[in-house]
């Protein structure tokens, strides 16, 4: 019971601040008068009941305090905005946010191509949306929800460059692990059979001054070892 | 759920009738003595056989509107000396406060009478 106090004396924090100073004392004494009016009740149905009306309680409540505390704050904007959608204004901000926060995090997340190592699939200064959520392991649940799929020859991946992390690299995979990968005269061979590539194109390292780096990325493109760390 | 609410008048609305069940049932505890936060609890779970059980933030919204709205007050007195707490804080209901809950007992009544001109309640058990 004691452990049920604490949980609510965090949850107290979810009110406006205004309304948790005022009354939020009162409530967390509140709130363990009834836990020790449950506590000595010893009735395990009694138990859930109150936990369960606690938890709606404190859901129901933090969010019309919430709702009323920002109608006062936002009272003449609220006043013209509920004529048309009085759900809307609220809502839609809400949602908005929580999908941003969510989403940036864990669904996808937004790049810049800074070179020039994909030309002609991925130019300099191009933005692109990566689904980060692609190849996550799901659980039971996850299978259900998220579509799920192992990385396939022909993917393009953004992945963590293995010898420094910070960086960022997009590729394209060429072979999955166990795949022969050999390079004769610009033309990938991959277990013994020449792949078609329409999509390259091969810098001479001659000829482009910041060849270099650039080359080694293009090659890196080639590289076998690569697709294993996708 | 909470818009659906807003639509029906609550008491700080020109016209406080009808009140919400917990408005209502909070004013029946304050009608014959000042009580904390705790002893309204546990006088509107006995008005209503334990069917309503006031959560405390669903207690202390309810009282932060009604002491808006004027229909309660906090009181300086500890009535309660055996139960009494320095920092607890005791509630009593102003004039205006009765003045509603009876309009609402009232209103309530007219309804059940009603209801049982049409053999829809017997009046005693529900």
């Amino acid at each position: 019971m004691r452990w049920l106090s604490r949980i609510y004396r965090a949850l107290l924090y979810t009110y406006p601040r205004e309304f948790r100073l005022e009354y939020g004392a009162e409530m967390e004494r509140l709130f363990r008068d009834r836990c020790g009016d449950v506590a000595r009740a010893q009735d395990p149905l009694k138990t859930i009941r109150f936990v369960v009306d606690s938890g709606r309680d404190w859901m129901t409540t933090s969010i019309r305090e919430r709702v009323s505390t920002a109608r006062t704050l936002v009272a003449p904007a609220w006043k013209s905005a509920r004529k048309s959608a009085p759900r809307g204004f609220v809502g839609e901000w809400v949602v908005t946010i929580l999908m941003y926060l969510f989403a940036t995090t864990t669904l996808v997340q937004a790049y810049v191509i800074p070179t020039g190592s994909m030309e002609g699939t991925l130019r300099v200064g191009d933005h692109m949306l990566v689904d980060r959520a692609a190849y996550a392991k799901p659980g039971a649940l996850g299978r259900c929800v998220m579509p799920y799929h192992e990385v396939k020859r022909g993917d393009i991946v953004a992945f963590l460059y293995p010898e420094d992390t910070r960086q960022t690299f997009v590729k394209r995979v060429i072979g999955l692990p166990g795949d022969r990968i050999r390079m004769v005269d610009k033309q990938v061979i991959r277990n013994g059979r020449a792949l078609m590539e329409p999509y390259t194109q091969h810098v001479d390292p001659s000829i482009r001054s910041l060849s270099r780096r650039l080359s080694r990325r293009a090659r890196s493109v080639h590289d076998p070892a690569r697709a294993g760390h996708v | 759920m909470y818009m659906a609410k807003s639509k029906t008048p609550g008491p700080t609305s020109q016209s406080p009738l009808p009140l919400t069940p917990p408005v209502f049932h909070i004013l029946l505890a304050l009608a014959d003595e000042e009580r904390h936060g705790y002893g309204i609890m546990q006088d509107v779970a006995w008005q209503t056989n334990d069917k309503l059980q006031l959560g405390p933030g669903t207690l202390y919204g309810c009282l932060k509107r009604m002491l808006a709205a004027g229909l309660v007050e906090e009181s300086d007195e500890r009535p309660d000396p055996a139960m009494d707490d320095e920092r607890r804080r005791y509630y009593r209901m102003t004039a205006l406060g009765r003045r509603v809950v009876r309009a609402e007992a009232e209103r309530l009544a007219g309804a059940v009478t009603a209801a049982k001109s049409r053999k829809l309640f017997a009046g005693g058990k529900a």
